[in-house]
């Protein structure tokens, strides 16, 4: 769980920084601020988070090498060389931004390349998941959710980061963002389950542990997902051209990044736990 | 493509568990590893007769499944390490000096074969008894079963005395993997989806580790 909402979380950062912060820069040929230097920094360390992770889980770090041994048909091999892919070029680029931080359009389409890797290694991990022995797992569902919860961690924490430095178009769009994906994520429950419900008995013994066992956690869920709407909205609403009225928007970005990793965190538990093997053997 | 099958009469099967205890036994498996499982399967319901009467429809029956060794092996294919792997002579292995234990092999196999063993850090599974193979002898369930349900043989030869039939409630949908396993169902089996059937002894089988 910590390795999959870690990365996802990695590559949000880093493809909505590229998108949202970075192009404008480069645009201009300005000097990258120090705050923005320090994105990256964040988006290293939540992906190293899960280089220890990965590297605990197959027992030491020569058993994570071995894992690259069926690239021809296991996803998880796939998963490993892109994960260390993304993870290595990520480290040069926030390398080359804290040394060259006036030059950022000489480099940038290395942050670029970085971004298309995690996009793919992002596909790649829910591929893991899309398995015919886990009805519940075993559908398009799976990588949308890895997506929404990608580009819905990164922009909360970009609205976040950027309060007084970033352009005030810039924080529109991540505030869109912020309100748009937790509404995809809440429309697409009732379609998911009603999926569920006709993909067989174990898909249905699912359904039943979410709305059951878990119904408690379930509702948590969609609740924080609620509240990272309407704290969206408030954002929203709060961005001012003006700057010194920026601080208008601390509390609203903050309490959504709150909401939003509650939420995330809910979701990836259910996700795990409402699994139910096809036969149930 | 598996050269070796199990033939399971499951109406032959009293549920004694002998076949499960002598796997144990013979692979010297610690507590909570069950190379073989028998899975109790039991649905009912309660209709009332044109007389007032409440008569039960009772069905209930078991399923002795280890590793089908099968044609189309998802944990083969997942497996990252390549330490879940098919012998020339059909029977999937585990190489342990490859395995890392990542239990994505248990995720794919819809039947639920391999075995995590904690201790070891690495994964296990029936194979066939291949060493008993390799002495012309049969694998130790096939011989322990006081019933005769369970056979082992080559894979033609068992179609050719059994016909072809592979799947049975509940087992997953046979298309998914092509087990190696050929079942003589239960005559109640047919009746146990539509009467809510289930495994009831999920307790005693459930992988402990």
């Amino acid at each position: 769980m910590v390795f999959t909402l870690s990365m996802q979380f990695s590559v949000g950062v880093v493809l909505l920084y590229d998108l949202f912060l970075l192009f404008p820069i480069a645009l201009k040929k300005e000097k990258l601020p120090l705050r923005f230097q320090m994105i990256l920094l964040v988006a290293l360390v939540a992906a190293l988070t899960g280089v220890v992770f990965s590297l605990l889980h197959p027992g030491n770090p020569v058993n994570a090498m071995k894992t690259l041994s069926n690239l021809n048909n296991s996803w998880l091999s796939r998963e490993i060389l892109f994960f260390i892919s993304y993870s290595g070029m990520l480290l040069i680029v926030t390398g080359l931004q804290f040394r060259f931080p006036s030059a950022v359009r000489s480099y940038k389409w290395l942050l670029d390349l970085t971004c298309l890797t995690g996009l793919v290694l992002v596909y790649v991990m829910s591929r893991i998941y899309w398995l015919p022995s886990m009805p519940a797992w075993d559908s398009i569902f799976t990588p949308i959710s890895f997506y929404l919860a990608m580009f819905l961690s990164g922009s909360c924490f970009l609205l976040l980061f950027q309060l007084n430095s970033g352009s005030w178009t810039s924080q529109k769009g991540l505030a869109v963002l912020i309100i748009a994906i937790p509404v995809i994520q809440v429309a697409l429950l009732p379609v998911y389950m009603s999926w569920l419900e006709e993909a067989g008995d174990s898909a249905r013994q699912s359904v039943s542990l979410l709305l059951n066992q878990y119904l408690p956690a379930f509702y948590l869920r969609l609740g924080f997902e609620i509240l990272t709407i309407a704290f969206g909205f408030w954002a929203f609403f709060s961005i001012r051209s003006d700057t010194l009225k920026r601080r208008n928007l601390f509390i609203p970005a903050l309490l959504a990044f709150i909401t939003m990793v509650g939420a995330l965190v809910i979701d990836r538990f259910l996700f795990y736990q409402q699994i139910v093997p096809i036969g149930n053997l | 493509m598996s050269t070796f099958g199990f033939y399971f009469d499951s109406s032959a099967c009293s549920g004694c568990k002998t076949c499960q205890v002598a796997c144990k036994d013979k692979n010297d498996l610690q507590a909570g590893i069950r190379f073989r499982r028998v899975y109790e399967v039991a649905g009912a319901n309660w209709n009332k007769t044109d007389e007032g009467a409440w008569e039960h429809d009772i069905v209930a029956y078991n399923l002795s499944i280890a590793c089908n060794h099968c044609e189309n092996p998802s944990c083969v294919k997942a497996c990252p390490t390549t330490a879940m792997h098919s012998e020339l002579d059909g029977i999937i292995q585990i190489d342990p000096k490859k395995c890392v234990g990542c239990r994505y092999c248990q995720w794919a196999c819809p039947y639920g074969s391999p075995q995590y063993n904690r201790q070891k850090g690495i994964m296990q599974k029936c194979d066939f008894c291949r060493d008993y193979i390799l002495d012309g002898k049969q694998p130790v369930c096939v011989t322990s079963c006081p019933m005769r349900a369970l056979e082992f043989g080559p894979i033609s030869q068992l179609i050719e005395k059994y016909g072809d039939n592979r799947s049975v409630f509940p087992l997953p949908d046979p298309s998914i993997t092509k087990p190696a396993l050929f079942i003589k169902p239960h005559p109640g089996a047919a009746r146990a989806s539509e009467l809510g059937g289930s495994i009831i002894n999920r307790e005693e089988v459930k992988d402990e580790q």
